[in-house]
């Protein structure tokens, strides 16, 4: 049986991506819950990109080709969401930042008086 | 009545100084005029020429873009119970003349909210800010329904019940377009006045570039449906 170098590829990156995770729960910089997620996910995709056909289903639902068609539509579809919620959860950054430094501001204002001559 | 002139500057040690003295000493019905100079983290020495000057004197320790000054300087005002505010920009773009007819609607009670509109009087603005401020405008209808002839001009005026209810958000230069969101939210009345810019290569390096509209366009989509 011969593997497509796609999938080994694809194995490789995602083993690679899963390590990273597993590093930042080993830092502290990422609790279990956020570890299981992960793993869940890289793991199912590799599970998921040796089952044969799988695709398929998906792509007739979709009304593609083949079931590449339809992995590359989701993994799209995924990654502008992604996207999305990074955008909103920089500019609600920026938005506690501002406050954050106007509330110090406010805190040390300085009033200077004109001299009466 | 109390005045809140609020001049939010950054990195304007060259003009700074000029802008605040050439400001009016005395306007009529203003009892009490305060200046405050928002310093939004500047780097130069505006902070250390503000600090030598009898103003009022608001500093960031981090640079927030002009939103975030202006939304400073409201909230000071806010805080301190203020009857009107004036916005007035830092890099001598302004003329203090100006300042008496963009208050006058204020004083008399016709308008909550007072814009000085550069494109009332166009002499001496270079056409590519002209196209680029209607262009402004025109995103600033789409997205908020209110039409302006300057959406970015930095001359406002605001009466106190504008002052109590306007939330700036923003914190780019995007907040110019935002006030107008909030003109809309609250039903504010708005005028317009004819005001004169003086455009030197400095003030012209300082002010709103054509390419921002990009940046403007995101975040006011952002504000308009994201934001809570």
């Amino acid at each position: 049986m011969t593997i497509a170098p796609v999938k080994i590829l694809f194995t490789l990156f995602a083993l690679f991506a899963w390590s990273r995770a597993l590093l930042k729960f080993r830092s502290k910089l990422m609790n279990t819950k956020e570890l299981t997620f992960w793993s869940l996910l890289w793991f199912s995709l590799i599970f998921a990109i040796f089952i044969p056909g799988k695709a398929n289903f998906l792509a007739k639902l979709l009304g593609l080709e083949n079931g590449l068609d339809a992995m590359f539509f989701f993994g799209i579809v995924a990654l502008f969401y992604a996207i999305y919620r990074l955008y909103i959860k920089a500019n609600e950054t920026e938005q506690i930042l501002t406050e954050l430094v106007r509330q110090i501001a406010l805190k040390n204002v300085k009033s200077r008086k004109k001299r009466k001559k | 009545m109390k005045l809140a002139i609020i001049i939010p500057a950054f990195n304007e040690e060259k003009t700074l100084k000029k802008v605040v003295k050439t400001l009016p000493k005395k306007i009529p019905q203003i009892t009490r005029k305060e200046v405050i100079v928002i310093d939004d983290g500047s780097w130069d020495k505006t902070g250390e020429i503000a600090s030598k000057m009898a103003i009022t004197l608001i500093s960031h320790w981090l640079n927030r873009g002009l939103g975030g000054a202006l939304g400073t300087g409201f909230a000071y005002a806010k805080k301190h119970g203020f009857d009107a505010l004036l916005t007035f920009d830092a890099d001598g773009q302004h003329n203090p003349k100006d300042i008496l007819p963009v208050l006058k609607p204020i004083l008399q009670k016709k308008a909550d909210v007072v814009i000085g509109s550069r494109l009332k009087k166009t002499a001496g603005m270079p056409w590519h800010r002209r196209m680029g401020i209607f262009g402004l405008n025109l995103i600033t209808f789409i997205f908020f329904w209110v039409w302006t002839t300057d959406s970015q001009s930095g001359l406002r005026a605001f009466s106190k019940k504008a002052i109590q209810k306007i939330e700036i958000k923003s914190n780019r230069m995007e907040v110019s377009s935002e006030f107008f969101n909030e003109i809309q939210r609250h039903n504010l009345k708005l005028i317009e006045v004819p005001i004169t810019s003086i455009y030197t290569q400095y003030s012209l390096a300082k002010g709103q570039k054509n390419i921002n509209v990009f940046r403007i366009l995101s975040k006011l989509i952002y504000r308009r449906f994201f934001a809570k």
